[in-house]
């Protein structure tokens, strides 16, 4: 269909010219700031994909806009923040920690054994289990292991959520399941003030990948963190893992096989429950990751009632743009909406007569997504799950 | 019948009456505090009555209301705004109005217009009215415009169209588009406050809310509604126009919500960008699906319990030492337990003791023997306070009220009189029968009966 | 009938959807290397009795064995793992996988990897035209072709009993032929075949025996050759010929 390519072409050659524009004629800016902005572009890009693929994912299976999912990642960042910055861990502390971390290991374990009750899922647990209490109260957590552990933790609060709340309403009308996301994204918004903390908190773990960086470019200089390296290579690694798991393994292929026809699964004697918890575990997981990222990017976390609620939001319009049910298209959404967010803020800076675009930032996530579900909702690659008449 | 109607008119006067003497005894008590809640409990049920005509009657899930509250609002606090404020404003470097904006005040109009007699502190009330009125129907203009989405979208999308549109709005209104009309950030302080906080006028205006509401949902055009939730396609093909229908649920329910909005400024005596976030519109989706979504009873009740909980729920706040909250908890997760297993037994699930209810259980009742047993333990002394307990608590019992029952507590029952008198409105009346020469022939009659008798 | 143990034995089967009764005293049964045609009108509850062979509906009343064993009080899953498959209506095929994938699917409960292949290779033989796209994607097949893709998958599972519901179902009548022939070859190889079909004419062409059902029971039985002369079924089903 020719009218995408002659359409992004056609964008590719304004954003050129209006570059050119802003550097020569108006020189408020130099090439080397479009190359930093186009960095940033990428690694917010990255998060909102790691985000959106969880929206994705369980929109695809049960066509539910989990509200919580945005609030799920909140969790991750959060968890994350306290494994790193308050271990070592008193006893009790660790032992509850490496329960929980245990218990997301088990789960993991499962998807490849099949049952809680197999011996390689149970040793796991236990080794898991006594590894991170040792861990847990006699060193300090480094942001890495903080992050696989709150993605374990996440994981299995993203199935116990499905399981408290969405399971009991399988087949109730989509309202009902809706307002219910909605009451789950605000009860974990407020547990978090609750738990975790009530204020703005640094989200710095001591990491070579924070570090500064520079790097010369047409005469001028670039400057910015290892981060570029880091997110976007995170990113891809967890978007490659989650579509070898899709594509190769049993379980992945009967999560696709529910997404397109769950009475038929069934038939085939899939557990689509089971498929379904296993869609949680993993969007939960990927949240978490990107809460995590998220915080080493931002060098800090808004307060857990806020956190979670415009990049959910905005992740879940970048699903709907690059088309809800497609993991290719929430990774695509994802990006197109970091570039939108910040290359075009960037493309327009604010000079002496005009504000800038910095402060209507955060609507272009909701105009994007307005205009696409009324011209074209299958986004851009194109499934079309609405309703059909 | 007219004996009926007759009789059912005089019973609703005399029941606004005895409210409106309630009214007055709570004022005359003096008791600053219960008439303050009562005054909220006005103003939201406004609010969640008018978004009940969206989401209950239309069935349509609209998430946006406190946008619209937040354009009525504002809209009549800017109006309102006495000349002291608007000087601060214009002095104030920090401020982002300009003179015309700063120049938006209904008194100025009515000295403009030749009317000064209505610029006196005497015709305050006059003015608030006319506030209140633009603001409704700046906040009606705001429907219209969410309305025209929904006649492309369904469910979920619209929802989060919706949403989108709540959050739209309170970004805007910082920034330079709209900061010359909200003042940004800073808001409005100084908004007269005798009228969010005077029960008549509350009470009054939702008097007629809830009058306009339940007279359009036994009229044509609640019919129209609720076809519309029930079954779209068929409502359309039977003729109903669904843009005219959804588009005019949407800006009435707007209007609704922007006085509601106009007089939560007037009872806060200022208005701000944070006393319209969402929460405002989660406490109306409790208050409805509490209640029941399709009776407007229901939704009264529904945010009766809503405000109960946010204006009272105080004690659910305060500092406990850690064994009273150890024993809570274990209370509470041996309770869920218990409901899981009795709700596995109404729905007839097997086994239903789950495996997992064991450990629930059991860990429930450790707990609650731990601290009993151990109150002065070491690990347990220290106390522990529960911030945002409330609005946890909302958000549990929203999540129970759909898993146990969705519909709500009144479901789609509304309160009326003949259901006081047990009457049974799907009966013919012994009036009616006496007219209807079908049913009181005797002969005609018993092959009557005898019909109904196989069906 | 002979000493033969049932395959499938439905023994005074009732079915409810919520208040309202689909099946009503149902006696059915199937022996081992049978191909048995359940017919009826609309509404019949034709397909319902497929959907609670499988366990997708609920026995209320009744009970039903496979293979010796009380079967409906299992998961759809664990009778699968006993044996069963179905090509439901319409074929239902992942439209998304690709006709490898949607085989796979069909061997889903299955570990024994060799045995899986060799089944998938017999696929391909019954199916020359599956064999040869195995890498287009379900939805992009033809009706006829989605058909012998769903009969594929449901041989995949090495299944004791095949359901079958309306087969001929939007296919050309050519096709509907050729369909039927494979059916019998797959019947031939021992596997009992239950089908449910409208087109009473073709089923009862090469069916051992057949149901018919009417507003929820069984109102005849009995061979095929014998329903095919039947005079009330030649009135109701099969047109005076």
């Amino acid at each position: 269909m020719p009218w995408g390519w002659i359409i992004g072409l056609g964008l590719v050659a304004l954003v050129i010219f209006r570059i050119y524009y802003v550097v020569h004629v108006l020189k408020a800016r130099d090439l080397a700031f479009f190359v930093g902005a186009m960095l940033q572009s990428l690694q917010l890009g990255s998060l909102y994909a790691l985000i959106a693929l969880g929206y994705t994912m369980v929109y695809g299976i049960i066509r539910l806009i989990n509200f919580a999912h945005g609030d799920v990642f909140m969790v991750g960042a959060f968890l994350a923040y306290f494994l790193f910055s308050r271990s070592p861990y008193a006893l009790p502390w660790a032992l509850i920690w490496a329960a929980l971390s245990a218990w997301g290991v088990m789960f993991v374990l499962n998807l490849w054994r099949g049952s809680f009750r197999d011996p390689i899922v149970i040793g796991g647990g236990v080794v898991a289990m006594a590894g991170l209490t040792y861990a847990l109260s006699a060193t300090t957590v480094n942001w890495l292991l903080a992050m696989l552990l709150s993605m374990l933790i996440t994981g299995v609060l993203g199935v116990v959520i499905d399981r408290v709340a969405y399971r009991p309403l399988r087949g109730a009308p989509r309202i009902s399941l809706l307002i219910t996301a909605i009451a789950m994204s605000f009860f974990l918004e407020n547990t978090g003030l609750l738990v975790f903390t009530r204020n703005q908190t640094p989200f710095r773990p001591p990491t070579e990948w924070t570090q500064y960086l520079q790097f010369p470019v047409f005469g001028s200089t670039v400057y910015t963190t290892r981060l570029i390296f880091l997110i976007p290579l995170a990113t891809a690694l967890l978007v490659v893992a989650l579509t070898l798991f899709v594509t190769r393994t049993r379980l992945g292929k009967a999560m696709r096989a529910s997404a397109q026809d769950p009475e038929t699964a069934q038939m085939m004697g899939v557990n689509v429950d089971r498929v379904i918890a296993t869609t949680f575990l993993l969007g939960s997981m990927l949240a978490a990751a990107g809460g995590v990222l998220w915080g080493l990017n931002f060098g800090s976390l808004n307060q857990p009632a806020v956190m979670g609620i415009l990049p959910g939001i905005k992740a879940f319009a970048a699903a709907v743009i690059g088309g809800i049910g497609s993991l290719p298209g929430a990774v695509i959404g994802g990006v197109l909406l970091g570039f939108l967010e910040n290359f075009v803020t960037a493309l327009f800076p604010r000079t002496q007569h005009f504000a800038g675009l910095t402060e209507y930032k955060d609507t272009f996530a909701f105009i994007l997504l307005i205009l696409v579900l009324l011209l074209r909702p299958s986004g851009i690659v194109g499934e079309d799950l609405s309703e059909k008449v | 019948m007219s004996e009926k109607r007759m009789r059912n008119a005089v019973l609703t006067l005399l029941g606004l009456g005895l409210v409106a003497v309630v009214l007055y005894l709570v004022q005359a008590s003096g008791n600053a505090k219960l008439a303050q809640v009562m005054a909220l409990f006005a103003i939201w049920g406004i609010a969640a009555v008018s978004l009940n005509l969206i989401n209950g009657t239309t069935g349509i899930l609209s998430l946006g209301h406190h946008g619209f509250m937040l354009v009525g609002g504002y809209a009549t606090a800017l109006l309102m705004l006495p000349e002291a404020a608007r000087a601060r404003i214009s002095e104030s470097a920090r401020s982002q109005m300009t003179p015309f904006t700063l120049g938006l005040s209904v008194e100025s109009w009515m000295r403009a217009i030749g009317l000064p007699g209505l610029a006196t502190p005497g015709t305050l009330w006059v003015r608030f009215l006319i506030a209140l009125l633009i603001g409704g129907l700046l906040a009606m203009l705001f429907g219209l415009l969410v309305g025209v989405p929904s006649l492309r979208l369904k469910g979920d999308y619209l929802a989060i169209v919706t949403f989108g549109f709540g959050e739209i709005i309170r970004l805007l209104a910082s920034t330079h588009l709209l900061g010359p009309f909200t003042n940004g950030a800073l808001g409005y302080n100084g908004v007269p406050g005798n009228f969010g906080t005077s029960l008549w006028w509350t009470f009054g205006i939702l008097a007629l809310t809830v009058f306009v509401m339940t007279k359009l949902k036994f009229s044509s055009y609640g019919r129209a509604l609720q076809a519309i939730r029930e079954d779209e396609i068929a409502a359309e093909a039977m003729g109903v126009n669904l843009a005219y229908h959804k588009v005019f649920a949407f800006a009435l329910s707007a209007f609704f919500a922007g006085v509601a909005g106009g007089l939560w400024v007037s009872y806060l005596a200022a208005a701000r960008l944070d006393f319209f976030l969402f929460f405002l519109t989660f406490f109306f989706l409790v208050a409805i699906s509490v209640g029941g979504t399709g009776s407007y009873t229901g939704v009264l009740l529904g945010t009766a319990v809503v405000v109960f909980v946010q204006q009272y729920g105080d004690p659910l706040e305060q500092p406990y030492s850690l064994h009273t909250w150890l024993a809570l908890v274990g209370v509470i997760i041996a309770a869920v337990a218990l409901g899981a297993a009795w709700l596995r037994r109404s729905r007839r699930l097997r086994p239903v003791w789950h495996p997992l209810l064991f450990p629930l259980l059991g860990i429930g009742v450790v707990a609650v023997l731990t601290a009993l047993v151990g109150s002065h333990w070491a690990p347990l002394t220290g106390t522990f306070q529960a911030f945002g307990m409330r609005r946890i608590l909302l958000a549990v019992l929203l999540v129970a009220i759909m898993v146990v029952r969705p519909e709500g507590i009144m479901g789609r029952a509304e309160f009326s009189w003949a259901w006081v008198f047990r009457e049974r409105r799907d009966q013919p009346s012994d009036e009616e029968r006496a007219q209807d020469a079908w049913l009181s022939n005797p002969e005609l009659n018993r092959e009557a009966s005898d019909d109904e008798g196989e069906g | 009938m002979s000493e033969r143990e049932p395959l499938l034995q439905m023994h005074k089967v009732t079915t409810h959807y919520g208040p309202i009764r689909v099946l009503h005293d149902v006696d059915m049964v199937i022996y081992p290397g049978e191909m048995v045609c359940l017919l009826g009108g609309n509404a019949s509850g034709k397909s319902t009795t497929l959907k609670t062979v499988l366990g997708i509906v609920r026995v209320s009343e009744g009970e039903m064995t496979f293979r010796g064993e009380r079967a409906d009080t299992l998961t759809t899953a664990q009778r699968i793992e006993r044996g069963m498959a179905v090509v439901p209506e319409n074929r239902r095929i992942f439209p998304k996988m690709t006709v490898r994938e949607n085989l796979e699917m069909g061997a889903y409960l299955r570990s024994d990897r060799k045995a899986v292949r060799e089944d998938m290779d017999y696929v391909f033989e019954l199916f020359p035209r599956v064999g040869e796209r195995l890498n287009q994607l379900g939805g992009t097949m033809s009706g006829g072709e989605q058909q012998m893709l769903a009969m594929g998958r449901a041989l995949m599972s090495r299944p004791k009993l095949i359901l079958m519901d309306e087969p001929s179902m939007g296919l050309a009548p050519l096709f509907v032929e050729k369909i039927f022939e494979i059916i019998k070859q797959v019947n031939e190889r021992g596997i009992s075949v239950f089908v449910v079909e409208q087109n009473a004419n073709v089923a009862l062409g090469i069916a051992d025996r057949g149901y018919v059902l009417q507003t929820g029971e069984v109102v005849l039985s009995g061979d095929a050759r014998d329903l095919l002369h039947n005079e009330a079924m030649k009135r109701a089903y099969l047109g005076d010929v």
